[in-house]
């Protein structure tokens, strides 16, 4: 319903040449594995789809389709999140997209909706009831919990009808958000952890490559003069690489988690950014895309600030 | 490439913990180090030479300084070697004093740490280039933003000196607090007629344009170049027409405004000139008060104009003007303390400020100069001054002393003995503060001659008992309770800053201290100037200040105003900001960090994605040079690394926490 919804919208916006193209969710090699599509044909649409595994934050891809013309974008809340730091940072235009918000209860793992009777092929709907996923197919209809199958970044997340859209799609999924993320990168031992962490870091650059938040035409990291990190892929070398992306992310990464899903070796390097977001909120009450601030938590110096020198956790 | 290090023993400040031989033993090993010696003063005439000698003999192309902060001798050292013949900017100081000699002890790590120091200095100086000044064109022309004795006495010395001068003032005359004043301590000068003939200079030098009832709206541009807005607002007479014959003042009908010159203790008109002596002498009309403005049916004032000057729809005139300097006299306000219950002060109309009693004892004030006291118009048989009133007390706001109230409590206290022969004065203190020429000698004056009796201690309450006032306090001198029956009680309440110094100091990019006094760029070499070049302090915006300190802070504001129009163009410091453009991606991080909002975006050609039939734009930082102080506020934010630091590249920087490492790693 939501996702002939969804489709329907993207029709109307493609037939009436608003944008030149609608980015959205189509399914992948199985049609709970979703993967970004890009429609520019209004008969297409229907390659749209929308399933609590529509994991992509497709708001990477605006800053170059959306540089010299209208696109349309299915966003989900926190996907809305980084669209709105965008346009704060002037990478988008608010004009040159059309959003076509999508109410969100969470997304989930695919790979973790196959255990016992329940094989991924088969998996006909996911949709959520209550506080837990309704897995059905063909022959059976399984209950899973949430806390189970969310991705990890849904499960402390509130934010479930899109703050900025032109289009509003669904309702906003009722599930308590009671479950709590488990960060142990803020363990006692935390650098015994990130240097475990950051010695399997092959420094292939996915993580950057799918964060919407990073768009400098040259990272800092492919500089040879002045040379912050080598190349060579070094635990102190991968360190310097994401403590460096982490600082660069503060008040500026909406958590989507997209950097720790596509990481080959499994480096949650979403938890650096998440815990100093934390700290933002904390001192500053500042939340990252959130479109009431008019400045970037970082270009905004107040004199009542906590200074952090003098601050007593 | 061959650099020398020059390694100074800062006489024993240095060598008295550092071991200086073995630092430049040790120099004679870093990359790229061709010569390296030590000497008792490097920045002395003959420790100079020696650089310069050392140049010519060994072909040096860098020079690294051991020795002080380069707050202190970078200036020296780049003449040094600009005279020698290398690139001024080519020259690195090693802070071996500040920053290794004076804070440790003498031991061998300490030596090892000034080793250190100095071959991240070489490290630097090896990837330095060299960085060339700019000519930037200046406007001859001050603008003075506020009109009392101190911004009068710059507007003079600026326009004396042959520069044209506008001269802004928000109340429709020039003369501020000291037109307010009775007489001026020590010397007991009449204020007026010591100040309205500068009053009258102004309005009379060809060089120096009044614009009263106007106010500073927005500043932009820098030193040499400033954009200024102002705001003219609409006073309804036409100065061209008016001859100031006062007739519609006595005409207009609405006759009982308080009036802000007598700090409410007369009444003036809907249009009014704030005092006889007003310059310009040209009346304004009080649109909060006037009939006209009010819905009222009226235009007395527009019937008996005799040249036709009055109209009632002229709007506010915002103008923009160009300019080279700014001095900022914009005075002091007084601290209203009625928000504070226990003296009274706005309960009973016998207990009032000094500036109240400063317009009681004048000639031209609402009294006639009479001394009698507000609530019964009877002559005071007993007068009780009490000072720190809000000052010295950090309960309220003030921990600082206002600095003048001793001065004129002992002033008031001596003119009023000199009025009324039988009054009894008293004068509550803390501590008496008359540090300047004559004060000390006045106060005894007020006290042996004219009887005052002093007496040390603060007061807890005034309240009022029949038709006196009781003050009541301790006599910490006596260590005892003490008591005064008083017929008039005067609050010498604390000097604060103007309610909007913040708006101000805002729209100048200056700062502001914790009470919102301006800050000044140094407490003791650069009190005039502030940290944004080209503007200038003057008088009590910056701290409370008399008469006589704000008039040599003026003329010193001047000064160095016409210090600057004796160029005809500014140097231009090259050690600023620039932006990358290429790798720029125009977040605009840097627009919102900039302090001196030295930085916009622009659109530019993108070369990378433009083909000759199709240009693309897209949008990056720039600098304005002239604004930029090279504070490095923006490359510190720029994620892309596109907001650099010219003397102060990533490459450099790099190269030094490098060095460090590497004789860390040595170490061990």
């Amino acid at each position: 319903m939501i996702q002939d919804t969804i489709r329907q919208e993207a029709k109307k916006a493609l037939e009436s040449g608003e944008v030149r193209m609608v980015i959205g969710w189509g399914a992948g090699s199985v049609p709970f594995k979703t993967t970004p599509v890009f429609v520019d044909n209004p008969q297409d649409t229907d390659k749209l789809i929308w399933n609590p595994a529509c994991t992509n934050n497709l708001a990477v891809y605006l800053t170059k389709l959306a540089r010299d013309g209208k696109v349309g974008i299915v966003a989900k809340p926190c996907d809305v999140r980084s669209i709105v730091t965008l346009i704060r940072e002037k990478q988008v235009k608010r004009e040159n997209v059309f959003i076509i918000g999508v109410g969100c209860g969470g997304v989930v793992d695919a790979t973790s909706l196959q255990n016992g009777d329940v094989k991924l092929r088969e998996i006909t709907s996911l949709e959520w009831d209550g506080g837990d996923l309704l897995v059905t197919t063909e022959t059976t209809k399984t209950k899973l919990s949430a806390a189970a199958v969310l991705r990890e970044q849904c499960k402390e997340c509130d934010d479930r009808t899109p703050s900025v859209s032109d289009v509003s799609i669904g309702e906003a999924v009722v599930r308590a958000s009671d479950l709590k993320i488990e960060i142990p990168g803020l363990s006692e031992d935390r650098q015994k952890y990130w240097a475990e962490q950051f010695s399997r870091c092959i420094r292939c650059y996915a993580c950057r490559q799918v964060c919407p938040a990073c768009y400098c035409e040259t990272c800092f990291c492919d500089r040879i003069e002045p040379k912050w990190t080598a190349k060579k892929a070094t635990t102190d070398e991968a360190w310097m690489f994401h403590a460096t992306r982490a600082m660069h992310l503060v008040g500026r990464c909406i958590s989507c988690g997209e950097c720790e899903r596509v990481c080959p070796v499994g480096i949650p390097a979403v938890e650096l950014a998440r815990e100093l977001n934390a700290i933002a909120k904390e001192r500053y009450g500042f939340e990252a895309g959130d479109p009431q601030a008019d400045k970037p938590l970082l270009g905004n110096y107040q004199e009542n600030d906590v200074d952090p020198a003098h601050h007593s956790e | 490439m061959r650099i020398g290090v020059f390694v100074c023993w800062c006489g024993s400040n240095i060598a008295k913990t550092v071991d200086v031989e073995a630092v430049a033993e040790a120099a004679k090993s870093f990359p790229g180090v061709v010569y390296a010696t030590d000497y008792k003063y490097m920045c002395s005439e003959p420790g100079q030479n020696m650089v310069a000698e050392a140049i010519k003999e060994h072909n040096l192309d860098r020079v690294v300084i051991a020795s002080c902060s380069p707050r202190l001798h970078e200036p020296t050292f780049q003449r040094c070697i600009g005279a020698a013949g290398l690139n001024p900017y080519m020259v690195e100081m090693a802070n071996i004093r500040e920053q290794c000699s004076w804070v440790h002890e003498r031991t061998p790590e300490t030596t090892e740490k000034a080793i250190e120091l100095t071959r991240m200095a070489v490290a630097k100086v090896a990837r330095n280039v060299p960085l060339f000044q700019n000519d930037i064109g200046i406007t001859k022309r001050a603008l003075v933003i506020g009109g009392g004795v101190a911004g009068i006495q710059a507007a003079l010395d600026i326009a004396d000196a042959g520069h044209p001068v506008v001269l802004v003032e928000r109340t429709p005359s020039i003369g501020g607090r000291m037109a307010q004043y009775d007489k001026t301590f020590p010397t007991l000068d009449c204020a007026a007629c010591i100040l309205t003939p500068k009053m009258v200079d102004c309005a009379s030098h060809p060089l120096i344009d009044i614009w009263a009832y106007s106010e500073v709206e927005e500043v932009n541009g820098f030193v040499g170049n400033f954009d200024v807005k102002i705001r003219k607002k609409a006073t309804c007479v036409d100065p061209k027409l008016c001859t100031g014959c006062g007739l519609c003042l006595e005409k207009c009908i609405v006759k009982d405004v308080p009036s802000e010159f007598d700090e409410g203790m007369g009444l003036r008109r809907a249009i009014y000139s704030p005092f006889p002596q007003a310059v310009p002498n040209k009346p304004v009309i009080d649109r909060e008060h006037c009939r006209i403005f009010n819905g009222g049916k009226c235009g007395v004032c527009q019937k008996v104009c005799p040249t036709g000057a009055i109209s009632y729809d002229t709007v506010d005139e915002v103008v923009e003007e160009k300019f080279g300097a700014i001095v900022v006299s914009t005075g002091f306000e007084l601290w209203d303390h009625s928000a504070l219950g226990n003296y009274g002060y706005g309960k009973y109309p016998d207990v009032i400020s000094s500036i109240q009693f400063e317009r009681i004892m004048n000639a031209s004030g609402p009294t006639e100069g009479h001394i009698v006291r507000p609530s019964d118009g009877k002559t005071p048989k007993s007068i009780a001054f009490i000072s720190c009133v809000g000052s010295r007390d950090d309960e309220h706001g003030h921990a600082y002393c206002s600095k003048v109230c001793c001065m004129y409590n002992a002033k008031q206290a001596l003119l009023v003995k000199d009025k009324l022969h039988d009054v009894e004065t008293y004068v509550f203190y803390m501590d008496i503060r008359a540090n300047g020429k004559g004060y000390e000698e006045f106060v005894k004056r007020t006290i042996e001659d004219y009887g005052a009796n002093y007496i040390r201690g603060r007061i807890s309450k005034i309240y009022p008992d029949g038709d006196q006032m009781v003050v009541k306090g301790a006599d910490t001198l006596l260590g005892k309770a003490v008591e005064v029956r008083a017929d008039l009680v005067v609050l010498a309440t604390a000097m604060q800053p103007q309610h909007d110094a913040k708006d101000l100091a805002r729209k100048l990019g200056i700062s502001t201290d914790q009470y919102n006094w301006f800050s000044e760029a140094h407490p003791k070499l650069k009190p005039v100037e502030v940290l944004t070049d080209g503007i200038y302090l003057a008088g009590a915006c910056q701290y409370p200040k008399d008469i006589p300190d704000t008039v040599a802070q003026a003329s010193g504001a001047a000064s160095k105003a016409i210090g600057l129009f004796s160029k005809d163009a500014i140097k231009s410091e090259p050690m600023i900001a620039y932006i990358y453009e290429d790798t720029c991606v125009g977040c605009g991080l840097c627009v919102d960090v900039c302090p001196f909002t030295a930085i916009e975006l622009v659109e530019v050609v993108d070369k990378e994605r433009s083909t000759r039939d199709n240009q693309v734009v897209k949008t990056v930082a720039r600098i304005n040079e002239g604004v930029c102080k090279g504070c490095g506020t923006c490359s510190a934010a720029c994620r892309s690394l596109s907001a650099r630091l010219r003397g102060f590249e990533g490459s450099g920087i790099l190269a030094q926490i490098d060095a460090l490492a590497d004789m860390v790693k040595i170490k061990k």
